[in-house]
């Protein structure tokens, strides 16, 4: 057995020890254990090196709470640092090791760091490291950062996953101690929905720690019967290992841990789960966490909580120390002593800073040696406590001790009240802070909220439970009254001992001291949320749990104020860490946002081809042939097959929006900027959408079906802000107009089919029933065929500036179309093209596109002024008429074309008149797309030039730094080829 | 946060799209300035509040929603659509 | 060119035969289905002379009407997802029926539906669903417009064993499936389609 385990009694499991290694020393512990508890069980004191001055540190709490034991856990990708070893279940193989030490814990070179202690007080990284300035890059930003944080990371992506989940309730019950077990079971009893949430792998709360009892049984043994009775009940859902974690607008964030206990992650198990519950209403009852004192060497090895001291000797049954002295201002710490003794290793002593303690608590301490009065001053040891110095009455005394128990009062942890801005009230008769104004819909019960004893809890617990239940429409019956042993709650004041030798620590995480406070008073830091940037009292994995009120007790002090006037620091969410995974879910890597596949897809990925995002969906890139050897080969020779025969390309991912109704028309006109009431049935037309402040959002093509049946195209990355955008023209701005309109979308495969040969495909395809001749389905017209077993769409639109047709049909025909055009044109040579040839295209023809409609231009930049109608309002007519939007010195859409061929252009280079400083006050626009043509041999470009289109046959240069780019072009007719449109029309 | 749908019923904020205040009206008249003012200039007042949501993920309602910009109680939400006969 | 094969929205994700203790995923492919969205001021005619059509009582609500030949759901004020059977005219016959009081718009092809079930199903659909589908608050006559993965879906229940009907637009079914099986999969899934 370990050496420091004892041979009865505990929650730990004596027949089944578990093998673990902690800094590679093999170890054993009892299933039952924390991984602290079994270092304590094992006599393991040094645990660590803190975080600044690298000082020795052993176990100070038996909770979350915990500052200072602080591990890394797993290997390789699995590791993970700054893990509390007293949250850690102990499991077979467990494998972890001290951190913040070099080369070990015993012997770390860096605490060598204590004796420029005086230079890195806090703040000191505000007043180091200036001068001189050429040092900051090359010396002083390397050396901090490596020397910087706390545990280090693995490097690897995190192995594991994650996933969420959501659940409603009518009570949910923060924490299984006595005040949660009795909210849970009386609400539960009455058939509420009830979720009970405790970070412990076991529920109890303090009833696994303490001797206590209720109706006459062990206190942990009513947990048991409690937790087993909740377990018969449909209506309550008990997660444990589940530790909430924020408070939200309606709701609370919680992290369940799934696998962090299990020796072996089982297949297909997410690692942890995080919930968001949505509780009608709330019952906190997260207990009250116990603070230290602040005195002289208070971080060595060997001085815990008092409370944390019982729980290692009652819970786990793994004792401390052997001669440990208890420090304390409150009861409860006597009741630390009374453990020790009844563990066969009484204590040393008791030293009381009050001078009335209550008869039944004196009874508690047998015959040890008690000092009323009195103080400790400072504690003695370097890697382990040896001695205390304490002072009083009887003057000063050294007594030699290897451990310390520390009780400085106890303080509910209520940040969850907090979160949303709620503020605490100071209790003089507590000496804590209490939850006062609380959210809507919670309640706190039992320690949490200031009531420390355990009747207290039982009673809250009941109490609150059954109001909730009543809420919730299931009255409960009269609530059981337990019966809970006696206990009294006294506290006296006593948060820092001042005179001692040693450095006296108010913040053991972060490594602050007394001195660190005075100094941030000083220098005017005053206010307590200045106090804690200063100085980082109170930040990291603890929070401050056990160092904020003792923190700002001294500031108050010192600042000639009350607590109640320093006031407390605003905790935010998570109370405790959360794996940023967790809040990933499921959405990470490929899926962290839904892909989209059109119908032709999977088609698509048959001819081998690349893909790109665009938005949600995935679109076909460009379609490499055998042989290829890079993109640009490929594309040019799409653009040539579509220019020279014919070419078909997925164009689905446009949003499409059906509209409806007698007022269509009207709506339409009021939403672009063209008209639209006037289009002929059967006819489609390009629209430009704008912004109410007269900025172009939008274009597309609009085609008319029916009198009172239009279909709006979008550009894909637009449809949903469109949809939107007409959803509020139609709703908030206009409800009188009697339109309809819904997404169509995905209801339709659309492909492009261009190129000279395009209408013979075409004819193919329909069969000789469909007239296809110019005559009968002019440029711009449109109408709907049969086409086998369906009805298809055909539009003769173009953005390649060739004879073109779009071609729809019901998605679920997609995929067996373009199997069909590809089987109908091979003679023709018909070829898939993609994206990026479409780009190339429409650059050659001089049609804007998303670069150019990027929300900085208006239609008269783009040369679309014309398209502006002066006969109606519409969304943005009024701004647009700005004198500024208008302005000739504007960035307007020109061509231009390199005067050196061969040279490359590229987009994102910026204008300036020949022979000029490449300045801001010089710049004249930028160039905004660019793509080598293959119908001329040469890289092209549109882009916004100042007084564009006066300037044609200027030349002027294209400057980009970046991507060391600098040409002379020449600007040009936007439209490179076939500039009188003579290819469309066939 | 939650808003309570009329038609949905109460939906957690993120089905939602924002776009601000309610109160603003597009002038129908012409007037330049007042244009302006519409399009850029708001009201940012501490306390209840009159604000568009659109229920995206949702009926694709546009709702006016009363909520209080301290503390984010939504006390009301109705649908857009007519609110000049509700005003 | 007459043959043209019609595929489901899930078809080419692979049909997939878990061990289905957990959970069973049936695509309900090819069913006719359309938006119906009522003129101004006229949801309730609209919805009388749907539910007339149709044989079947319909709210302007989020509700749920349904039939052996049709489904209709609440899916906003004054519009309607309607469900038909393989019948190819179903969605002709709705727009005769309701000229002048809605506009009918097809959806046949826009939506993919899938019906799940099993013991496991609602403690998956917690890890996606963020409405309370508790059999007390969600019922067979409920419809849900909401999301799941940040996909839009439509919600309802078909019986109260329960199993579910989920409909999401096609172009999302590979990200629902994904979704699908690390909600369900380790409580063993089967998904069955095309």
């Amino acid at each position: 057995m370990s050496s420091h385990r004892l041979g009865t009694g505990g929650l730990v499991d004596r027949q089944t020890p578990i093998g673990f290694s902690f800094d590679g020393r093999p170890l054993t512990g009892l299933a039952g254990d924390t991984l602290a508890s079994a270092l304590v069980a094992n006599g393991i004191r040094l645990v660590g090196r803190s975080f600044k001055y690298h000082r020795p540190r052993g176990i100070v709490s038996a909770g979350p709470e915990e500052p200072n034991a602080l591990v890394e856990k797993g290997r390789g990708a699995y590791r993970e640092p700054n893990t509390r070893a007293t949250t850690v279940e102990l499991y077979p193989g467990l494998d972890v090791a001290s951190q913040n030490r070099w080369p070990s814990l015993r012997f770390d070179v860096q605490a060598i760091g204590q004796l420029a202690s005086p230079l890195l007080a806090a703040g000191f990284y505000y007043k180091t490291f200036m001068w001189p300035a050429a040092l900051w890059e090359r010396l002083y930003e390397p050396a901090i950062r490596r020397a910087a944080g706390l545990g280090s990371l693995s490097g690897a992506p995190d192995p594991d996953f994650y996933e969420k989940a959501y659940a409603f309730c009518d009570l949910l019950v923060i924490g299984a101690g006595p005040a949660g077990l009795a909210a849970a079971l009386t609400a539960g009893r009455a058939g509420a929905r009830v979720i009970l949430l405790e970070q412990d792998f076991a529920l109890g709360g303090r009833l696994l720690a303490e001797r206590c009892e209720i109706d006459g049984m062990p206190g942990a043994v009513w947990a048991r019967e409690v937790e087993a009775e909740l377990a018969t009940l449909a209506n309550v859902r008990i997660l444990s290992r589940t530790a909430a974690f924020g408070l939200y607008d309606g709701e609370v964030g919680a992290v369940e841990r799934l696998t962090d206990h299990l020796a072996v992650t089982p297949a297909c198990m997410p690692r942890q789960r995080l919930w968001t519950l949505v509780a009608a209403q709330t019952v906190l009852a997260a207990g009250a966490v116990e603070r230290p004192i602040v005195f002289g060497g208070n971080d060595r090895p060997g001085i815990m909580l008092a409370s944390a001291m019982r729980s290692y000797i009652q819970r786990f049954a793994a004792l401390p120390g052997r001669s440990v002295a208890v420090f304390t201002a409150t009861d409860d710490g006597w009741r630390t002593a009374e453990a020790f003794a009844r563990a066969g290793a009484p204590v040393a002593a008791v030293i009381d800073s009050r001078r009335d303690i209550v008869a039944s608590v004196r009874a508690l301490a047998g015959d040890v040696p008690v000092f009323l009065g009195a103080r400790v001053l400072d504690a003695i040891g370097g890697q382990s406590l040896s001695a205390i110095e304490v002072i009083g009455d009887h003057g000063r005394r050294r007594i030699a001790v290897d451990g310390l128990a520390v009780s400085g009062g106890f303080n509910p942890d209520l940040a969850m009240t907090t979160h949303l801005g709620h503020k605490p009230r100071w209790s003089e008769t507590s000496l804590a802070f209490l939850p006062d104004a609380l959210p809507a819909h919670l309640v706190v019960a039992g320690a949490a909220a200031g009531r420390f004893t355990l009747a207290e809890a039982l009673a809250d617990g009941a109490r609150l439970g059954a109001a909730a239940a009543g809420m919730a429409g299931k009255p409960a019956a009269a609530p059981p009254a337990w019966r809970a042993s006696d206990e009294t709650f006294a506290v006296g004041p006593l948060f820092h001992v001042e005179g001692g030798r040693g450095k006296a620590f108010v913040d053991l995480q972060n490594d602050v001291t007394d001195k660190d406070v005075a100094q941030s008073v000083h220098e005017g830091f005053v206010s307590v949320e200045h106090l804690k940037r200063y100085t980082t009292l109170g930040m990291a994995t603890d929070q401050g749990r056990t160092s904020n009120v003792n923190g700002l007790a001294i500031l108050a002090r010192l600042t000639g104020r009350t607590i109640p006037e320093t006031g407390s620091t605003r905790a935010r969410p998570p109370h405790g860490p959360v794996a940023i995974g967790a809040f990933a879910g499921l959405h990470t890597g490929p899926h962290f946002k839904p892909t989209r596949l059109t119908a032709g897809h999977g088609w698509a990925e048959e001819q081998g081809a690349v893909f790109v995002e665009t938005g949600q969906w995935l679109r076909a890139q460009w379609f490499p042939r055998p042989g290829e050897t890079d993109w640009l080969e490929s594309v040019t020779r799409e653009v040539q097959a579509v220019r020279s025969g014919v070419g078909i390309c997925d164009v689905s991912t446009l949003g499409k929006i059906a509209l409806a109704g007698p007022d269509v028309g009207v709506f339409l006109d009021r939403v672009y900027c063209n008209t639209f009431s006037t289009l002929p049935v059967g006819k489609a037309r390009y629209g430009l959408m704008l912004r109410e402040d007269g900025f172009v959002m939008d274009d597309g093509t609009t085609a008319r079906f029916g009198a009172e049946d239009y279909l709006l195209s979008t550009t894909t990355v637009n449809a949903g802000k469109v949809m939107q955008h007409l959803a509020f023209c139609h709703q908030v701005l206009w409800p009188e107009l009697d339109v309809q309109m819904v997404s169509v979308t995905e209801q339709w495969a659309q492909f492009a089919v261009a190129g000279p040969q395009s209408r013979a495909l075409l004819q193919q395809v329909f069969g000789s029933a469909v007239d296809l001749s110019d005559a009968a389905f002019p440029y711009l017209a449109c109408g709907a065929f049969p086409l086998g077993p369906t009805m298809a769409r055909l539009f003769r639109i173009s953005f390649s500036g060739e004879r073109a047709y779009e071609i729809a049909v019901p998605a679920g025909y997609g995929d067996a179309l373009v199997r069909a055009l590809m089987a109908g044109g091979r003679d023709l040579g018909v070829t898939p093209y993609g994206t990026e040839a479409l780009a190339v295209m429409r650059i050659e023809k001089g049609h804007v596109a998303g670069a150019e409609l990027n929300g900085q231009t208006v239609a008269r930049d783009l040369g679309l002024g014309r398209m502006m109608s002066t006969k109606k309002d519409y969304i943005g007519r009024l701004m647009a008429e700005r004198a500024a939007l208008n302005d000739p010195d504007r960035p307007t859409l020109v061509g231009l074309k390199p005067t050196v061929p061969g040279v490359r252009l590229r987009a994102g280079a910026h204008f300036l008149p020949i022979g000029a400083a490449a300045s801001a006050e010089n710049d004249q626009g930028y160039m905004t797309s660019t793509a080598f043509s293959p119908s001329l041999g040469h890289w092209i470009g549109l882009g916004l030039l100042a007084r564009g289109p006066e300037r044609i046959g200027e030349q002027i240069r294209a400057y980009d730094p970046i991507r060391g780019g600098d040409a002379v072009v020449e600007v040009v007719n936007p439209v490179f080829i076939d500039p009188e449109g003579n290819r469309v029309h066939g | 946060m939650r808003i309570p749908c009329p038609y949905c019923g109460p939906r957690d904020s993120s089905e939602f799209a924002y776009l601000g205040d309610a109160a603003p009206r597009r002038p129908a008249d012409g007037d330049a300035a007042a244009m302006a003012t519409y399009v850029y200039l708001r009201d940012n007042p501490a306390g209840p509040m009159e604000e568009l949501w659109y229920h995206a993920y949702g009926c694709r309602a546009w709702l006016v929603v009363r909520r209080d910009t301290r503390d984010h109680a939504v006390t009301g939400a109705r649908l857009a659509a007519g609110r000049e006969a509700s005003a | 060119m007459a043959d043209l094969v019609h595929r489901g929205g899930y078809a080419g994700l692979g049909r997939r035969v878990g061990s289905g203790d957990g959970v069973v995923a049936v695509e309900q492919a090819g069913l006719a289905a359309a938006t119906v969205i009522a003129r101004r001021g006229k949801a309730e005619a609209a919805a009388a002379r749907l539910g007339g059509h149709l044989g079947l009582a319909v709210a302007d609500a989020a509700k749920r009407a349904v039939s052996p030949a049709a489904t209709v759901l609440g899916t906003g004020p004054g519009t309607w997802l309607v469900f038909g059977g393989e019948d190819p005219g179903f969605v002709a016959g709705l727009a005769a029926a309701l000229a002048g009081l809605a506009a009918v718009i097809d959806q046949s092809d826009g939506q993919a539906v899938l019906h799940l079930s099993g013991a496991r199903l609602p403690e998956a659909l917690e890890k996606g669903v963020r409405i309370d589908l508790d059999p007390a608050r969600f019922t067979p006559e409920d419809v849900a417009v909401t999301s799941i993965a940040h996909i839009g879906v439509t919600l309802w229940k078909i019986d109260a064993a329960p199993t579910f009907a989920v409909a999401l637009p096609r172009s999302y079914a590979g990200s629902f499936r994904h979704w699908l099986e690390a909600s369900a999969g380790p409580a063993g899934l089967a998904v069955v389609s095309d």
